[in-house]
């Protein structure tokens, strides 16, 4: 995340009016597609519209689908969405399948909104063992323990000393001076 | 040159009031094209006018020029999946505001034709509101037999509040297809277009369509709400005393179990409650009065079918079988849990 995207709306994957737990709803609810008839730069969109506008209609009842010719702009996409977003595209210069793939991402997506996800995945029920206390997972030796208990008054961790490590450097020499004096004890 | 020049002249001609950089702005409008002091000065204007006025009145969307009703009201139908019969769907939409508006349109036109009335959405509302009451009960009923009546109660009120009906509309695209006067439609508009809509779909594909209607998309709104916040008991140890003396049990007695940071910012306390000397359930909490509640509640709701964590709600019931449910649930002053148990279907 940069500073740029410090006011960015985020939060969870949610989908609009709980879509697809009752029934799935297409989100995208009209199209306009806006082109001219003349100019170079709306080329793709006219051969988009000659050959496969019908067939994105037909595939896609849910979405009316307005076509919308102005003489010297540029060609553009605008998308509604059923909860009242507005999602704008240029499509100066684009070829056919680059405005088939365009497409193809505005009719599933949500509302086309910039958002920032914090994680992605969403729960309703976060903790199945309930919230944590100090006796959450507790030592069951603790119950039947009477304070002050010497043993438990122990530190938990207590760090080797240079004394230690020194003793213990000394034992390992001895062993490896005298490798018979190990091997009869052993025996 | 000889064209500046020419300009020059002519601007000299039509222009009194000669400005000493005349001729280096003639080259500059006529070669880099950029805008003359003139026209920055205008649009400066037209800024500070724009600020002046304030920002822009939302208009409808019919009222542009890309906007095709019947269209519309077709995508409409195929996005919900039903088929509308007729001009139901229409009907649907139509408010009694729009109608009367209307009817003084043709008759300041003198149009006076009793065949080209209109009729609004009221029967149809009338019709699906009854439906969607009825079904939303039972739909409750069904999911969670155990709980109180006065609980289904209060989770049916929570949906069918009209901000929450009102929503719907919007989210499902239906908002601007509403025919009446008011703009940005009112609440309550949306909420009768929301039980017209219940009715047009019961009238045209039956009731269990229109059950169906309300299941997927008024029930599912309650999926991400906690729906133990809703009916929240006030004293959830009285409760549970009252329901075990009905039991002929002993009452529920609270006992703190553990203890921790007791004089600390952040203490915790863990009770347990225990009847007849048998241990029925705990909770925890930063004073011993919220752990007591925790640890009735988590018995409430354990014994009302909604255990803490565990509780999933049932979005996909049958819609028949949840019309042919005419039990209603035991009221929270009758509650034992035998009572309950025969509630369950199939539990018997």
């Amino acid at each position: 995340m940069s500073n740029s995207h410090l006011f960015l709306p985020s939060g969870f994957p949610r989908a609009p009016l709980a879509n697809g737990i009752g029934r799935y709803m297409c989100q995208l609810k009209r199209i306009t597609f806006k082109f001219c008839k003349e100019s170079g730069s709306s080329r793709g969109m006219r051969d988009f519209l000659e050959n496969d506008l019908v067939d994105f209609a037909r595939k896609h009842p849910s979405v009316a689908v307005y076509v919308k010719p102005r003489r010297h702009r540029s060609s553009v996409i605008k998308a509604e969405y059923c909860n009242g977003e507005e999602y704008w595209m240029s499509l100066h210069k684009s070829n056919r399948e680059e405005i088939q793939k365009w497409l193809h991402l505005c009719t599933t997506q949500n509302d086309g909104k910039d958002f920032r996800f914090r994680k992605m995945h969403h729960t309703d029920n976060p903790s199945i063992q309930g919230p944590w206390t100090p006796f959450t997972h507790r030592d069951p030796r603790l119950n039947t323990a009477t304070f002050p208990d010497e043993e438990l008054s122990k530190p938990v961790f207590v760090p080797r000393s240079a004394t230690d490590r020194l003793i213990e450097i000394f034992k390992e020499q001895q062993l490896s001076d005298h490798p018979n004096s190990g091997k009869s004890r052993n025996e | 040159m000889a064209t500046i020049r020419c300009c020059y002249a002519g601007s000299k001609l039509f222009n009194n009031a000669l400005k000493p950089c005349a001729l280096h702005k003639v080259f500059r409008t006529a070669y880099m094209s950029v805008q003359s002091d003139e026209r920055v000065e205008m649009l400066r204007e037209l800024l500070k006018r724009k600020k002046e006025a304030g920002p822009e009145k939302p208009t409808h969307r019919n009222t542009y020029l890309e906007w095709n009703y019947q269209a519309e009201l077709y995508a409409f139908s195929k996005r919900l999946g039903e088929n509308f019969v007729g001009n139901t769907l229409e009907r649907a939409f139509t408010q009694r505001s729009y109608v009367i508006h209307q009817e003084s349109l043709q008759k300041e036109l003198g149009l006076d034709d009793p065949e080209r009335s209109f009729e609004d959405n009221k029967t149809l509302a009338m019709k699906g509101e009854e439906l969607t009451r009825n079904f939303v009960s039972r739909y409750l009923r069904t999911a969670v037999p155990c709980l109180p009546e006065e609980g289904i109660q209060h989770i049916r009120d929570h949906l069918l509040k009209e901000d929450n009906v009102a929503n719907i509309i919007s989210k499902i695209g239906a908002d601007e297809l509403i025919l009446c006067t008011d703009f940005p439609t009112e609440v309550q508009t949306r909420v009768s277009t929301f039980f017209a809509l219940v009715g047009a779909i019961e009238e045209s594909s039956g009731q269990e369509r229109g059950a169906l209607f309300v299941r997927d998309f008024l029930v599912a709104s309650l999926s991400g709400q906690d729906i133990q916040s809703l009916i929240m008991p006030e004293n959830p140890l009285g409760v549970l005393t009252e329901i075990y003396s009905r039991e002929g049990k002993e009452a529920p007695e609270p006992r703190l179990i553990v203890q921790a940071g007791v004089n600390t910012l952040i203490p915790s306390y863990r009770v347990a409650l225990y009847s007849d000397k048998k241990y029925i359930g705990l909770g925890d909490g930063e004073s011993v009065k919220i752990a007591v509640d925790n640890a009735a509640l988590g018995v409430l709701w354990q014994l009302w079918g909604i255990p803490d964590g565990r509780f999933q709600f049932p979005y996909h019931l049958e819609t028949s079988r949840v019309l042919s449910n005419s039990r209603t649930n035991v009221p929270e002053s009758e509650w034992t849990r035998d009572r309950a148990k025969k509630n369950i279907p199939g539990a018997r």
